[in-house]
């Protein structure tokens, strides 16, 4: 299922959301920034110990919600490998493919990056209640809250869409469409019968829902009573504020000052 | 039909009016022919009104006018007038008529805005910036009225299909309407779901003194509690009035010319009308019906079952098991049944007691996880769908999901033509199946723009041109008026009789079970706890006390034990 959030005690979900979002923000920054495979692997480790330890996300959890992150970054690292260009240190010949050390820590890099990315999303979700988020929007950060109402309502719709399209998949493999979708142009066929199939039943669906939250009010004026307070617990700002700290060294010292073996590790077994 | 007589389709003058509609007349953007032509009539305060027409009859569209969603979301063209708790809907802003009246619609999936119970029975209140005390109070008031007050805090995914309605009719509760419209409350539910909430409608009629305008097909439970009954048919009201009387008067054109669902007791009494038999006061429930007043088998009240067909057996279960991937607890967990060929099997059990999930081992989507499937000669354990499907198939729920083709004739010769049928061999075997379920002149259609009925008959077709030895069908009749579940039950008995082919129904209707399956087979909690012929069922459920397993006994059922047509002694 799409919807994540579990509740529990712990350091995240006491946290007030937009910290955490501001968190998430510099975690997307720190491998967008970051060119090298070690401080890579040192972001990706931070956020697994405040996934698992200040979150007290499951492992299995994340592991399974990610699945084909996984393997979109063994395939990256994989094809990174034999086609990153310079490489001069052949690791493995297959035929006339070479895979290269260069191109292994470039690819470990990008598969490193992707995995942070991932992990922080899923941290965020697992650990933050809709609920907060869409009221902090409005109360902290002054969104309207028709927008900041969009992201809860696309929460609450994305399982039923999902279900949607299993039903879809299912009814039609049942067809016998599941069987034969093997080339691409198969796939591509079933892509678009099941993409016409969910929107048709989608926009009936919307409309109904579109009325219903009509008929109660919604939009009607330009406010809205908010039924639970704004916490920010100090603690969660300052683990922002730390990572934001580490951000700005890293940029400091490692992209402006030139990263004199700061943190940069070395591509090539040369350097 | 024979249209009703004047003071019949006429609104009856009501002392405390919470609704009056005059003249109403409305047409769809684009559309020539009105939807709603010339409707009249007046809903009470503090009253139930039944509102119940064919499909397509424009009792929806009726009920969206009350709050002016029809035209102001709709467009279209409206002449007449609609008067809700004294305001006028055009005249006033929906916020305004969000405090008159509130709609609680079909779906609830679709209805439900909020992630959380809570923040569901809040949302109105919130937009119509109510103080927090005051939504606070009013959430805790509507989640105690309707049962749901212990799960405030949950999700409303976890929710079971009734839990769903409920809630829903807890989040237009909470705003207090003087009004209260719920179109097919009880379709997509389970019989226990569809009896908690017929027991909420009630309880807001009696304890609140709500105004309740309620849209049904099936209106077995709620025609005894309702204070009026209003028959719609092409957009306008034939017939209205308390509902024993409407039903005495009309109940023969209601069932035989507009094709509608009228209690099976009415059925009865309506059989002995002008005898000297007659009923009075005119019966709505079995209970109303005098013991021995007739013989059950005389009025064809009760069809006992033929002796159990012996056919080869299509599918073997023994202690099947299924869990879903990552799941700890199984979707089943001991399920041993057998169908044979030519009969007609329900399954049956509550949302979520493992039919779909049974259903979906057969036709291959998934492999049990332990025990013995075997269909048609195969070991479910090693057939994937692609073997599967070609002698079982699966009609799913929503004939939508199942269609691939960009015309009528094509989805239908789909499935032939993946099997490497020739095109003349195609065209005969599709124009003869698509003849059969009467789609032979929409050749050309896309299959999305049938009509409910159309749709789920080719969706059936599809399935049967193929020839399968099983076919299973989900909820066939649900949302289906008299008219079309008939006509598809006599189409699929001719077929049976024919091809020798197995039905499996998956199904809450029990007057379908009663009328028309052979035996029935259900599923509680992930294993079959019954398996028998739907008197022994019947009884069965009788032993056990009213909603075991959370299934009825349909009012057929009842009425021939009432009659004596029937062994008075439940037999396992």
């Amino acid at each position: 299922m799409i919807f994540v959030y579990q509740r529990r005690p712990s350091f995240l979900h006491n946290m007030d959301a937009i910290s955490k979002l501001v968190w998430l923000i510099i975690v997307g920054a720190f491998v967008l920034i970051s060119q090298d495979w070690l401080t890579n692997a040192i972001v990706f480790a931070c956020v697994l110990l405040t996934g698992f330890w200040l979150g007290r996300v499951q492992p299995a959890m994340l592991f399974f919600r990610l699945i084909p992150l996984w393997f979109t970054a063994v395939w990256l690292f994989v094809l990174f490998s034999f086609i990153y260009p310079g490489g001069v240190h052949v690791l493995l010949r297959l035929g006339p493919l070479h895979a290269t050390r260069e191109g292994a820590l470039y690819g470990l890099t990008i598969a490193l990056r992707i995995a942070s990315l991932g992990c922080s999303s899923i941290v965020f979700a697992s650990t933050t209640d809709p609920r907060r988020l869409v009221n902090e929007l409005v109360e902290v950060v002054r969104l309207p809250y028709r927008f900041a109402f969009a992201f809860y309502a696309a929460l609450r719709f994305l399982p039923v869409l999902q279900a949607e399209v299993r039903n879809i998949l299912n009814a039609r493999a049942v067809r016998g469409e599941g069987r034969i979708a093997a080339g691409l142009i198969d796939r591509l066929d079933l892509l678009k019968g099941v993409t016409i199939t969910v929107l048709a039943r989608m926009i009936r669906r919307v409309q109904i829902t579109a009325v219903a939250m009509d008929s109660r009010g919604f939009g009607a004026y330009r406010t809205r009573t908010a039924i639970d307070d704004v916490v920010r617990p100090p603690i969660g700002v300052a683990f922002t504020a730390l990572w934001a700290v580490a951000l700005v060294v890293y940029i400091v010292f490692d992209v402006i000052l030139g990263g004199h073996g700061l943190l940069r590790a070395p591509i090539s077994g040369n350097q | 039909m024979t249209q009703g007589s004047a003071s019949s389709s006429a609104a009856a003058p009501i002392a405390d009016e919470a609704v009056s509609v005059e003249k109403l007349r409305y047409w769809y953007p684009d559309e020539e022919k009105p939807v709603l032509d010339g409707v009249d009539t007046t809903f009470g305060r503090s009253e139930l009104t039944l509102v119940i027409g064919p499909s397509g009859c424009g009792k929806s569209t009726l009920m969206l006018a009350l709050n002016g969603t029809v035209p102001k979301m709709t467009g279209g063209k409206i002449a007449g007038h609609v008067q809700v708790a004294g305001l006028d809907p055009l005249e006033h802003e929906q916020a305004e008529m969000a405090t008159k009246v509130g709609i609680v619609f079909q779906d609830p999936d679709a209805q439900l805005a909020s992630i959380f119970v809570r923040d569901e029975v809040a949302f109105g209140l919130q937009n119509l910036l109510y103080e927090r005390a005051t939504i606070m109070a009013r959430i805790d008031q509507a989640l105690a009225f309707v049962g749901l007050q212990a799960m405030v805090e949950r999700d409303v995914f976890s929710l079971s299909g009734g839990e769903k309605q409920r809630l829903a009719i807890a989040s237009i509760l909470a705003m207090q309407p003087e009004v209260m419209v719920l179109d097919e409350p009880t379709a997509n539910i389970d019989p226990q779901g569809g009896f908690e909430v017929t027991q909420v409608i009630k309880d807001m009629r009696d304890r609140l003194g709500m105004s309740l305008v309620v849209v049904e097909h099936e209106i077995s439970n709620l025609a005894p509690l309702a204070d009026r009954l209003v028959v719609m048919n092409e957009g306008r009201i034939v017939f209205q009035g308390p509902p024993r009387h409407v039903l005495q008067a009309h109940g023969r054109a209601m069932r035989d010319e507009l094709g509608l669902w009228i209690p099976e007791a009415a059925e009865v009494a309506l059989e002995l009308e002008g005898s000297a038999k007659r009923i009075r006061p005119f019966p709505l429930t079995p209970s109303e019906i005098p013991e021995g007043a007739t013989t059950a088998t005389v009025l064809g009240a009760w069809r006992p079952s033929e002796a159990p067909k012996q056919g080869e057996t299509i599918v073997g279960a023994e202690k099947l098991a299924y869990t879903y991937p990552r799941q700890n607890e199984p979707a089943l967990r001991s399920v041993t049944c057998s169908i044979r060929a030519g009969e007609a099997v329900a399954l049956l059990g509550q949302n979520g007691s493992g039919k779909s999930t049974f259903a979906s081992l057969l036709v291959g989507l998934r492999k049990p996880t332990s025990g013995s499937l075997e269909v048609d000669g195969n070991d479910a354990r090693d057939a994937g769908v692609g073997t599967l499907a070609r002698t079982v198939s699966y009609v799913f729920q929503y004939p939508e999901h199942q269609f691939v083709g960009e015309s009528v004739f094509d989805d239908a010769a789909y499935g032939l033509r993946r099997r490497g049928v020739a095109d003349a061999e195609v065209r005969e075997r599709v124009l003869s199946i698509l003849g059969r379920f009467g789609l032979d002149s929409l050749l050309d259609r896309h299959p999305f723009t049938l009509s409910m009925g159309q749709k789920r008959r080719l969706s059936i077709a599809d399935m049967l041109v193929t020839q399968p030895r099983l076919l299973i069908l989900d909820e066939p009749t649900s949302g289906q008026d008299r008219r079309n579940t008939l006509a598809l039950v006599e189409l699929l008995n001719s077929l049976r009789d024919q091809l020798g082919l197995a039905l499996l129904v998956i199904t809450h209707d029990m007057r379908l079970v009663a009328e028309w399956c052979d035996r029935a087979i259900v599923l509680s909690e992930g294993e079959s706890t019954f398996q028998g012929t739907p008197e022994e069922l019947f009884a069965y459920l009788d032993s056990r006390g009213e909603h075991a397993l959370g299934l009825r006994s349909p009012d057929g059922w009842r009425i021939a034990r009432r009659l004596g047509g029937m062994p008075a002694e439940a037999r396992p």
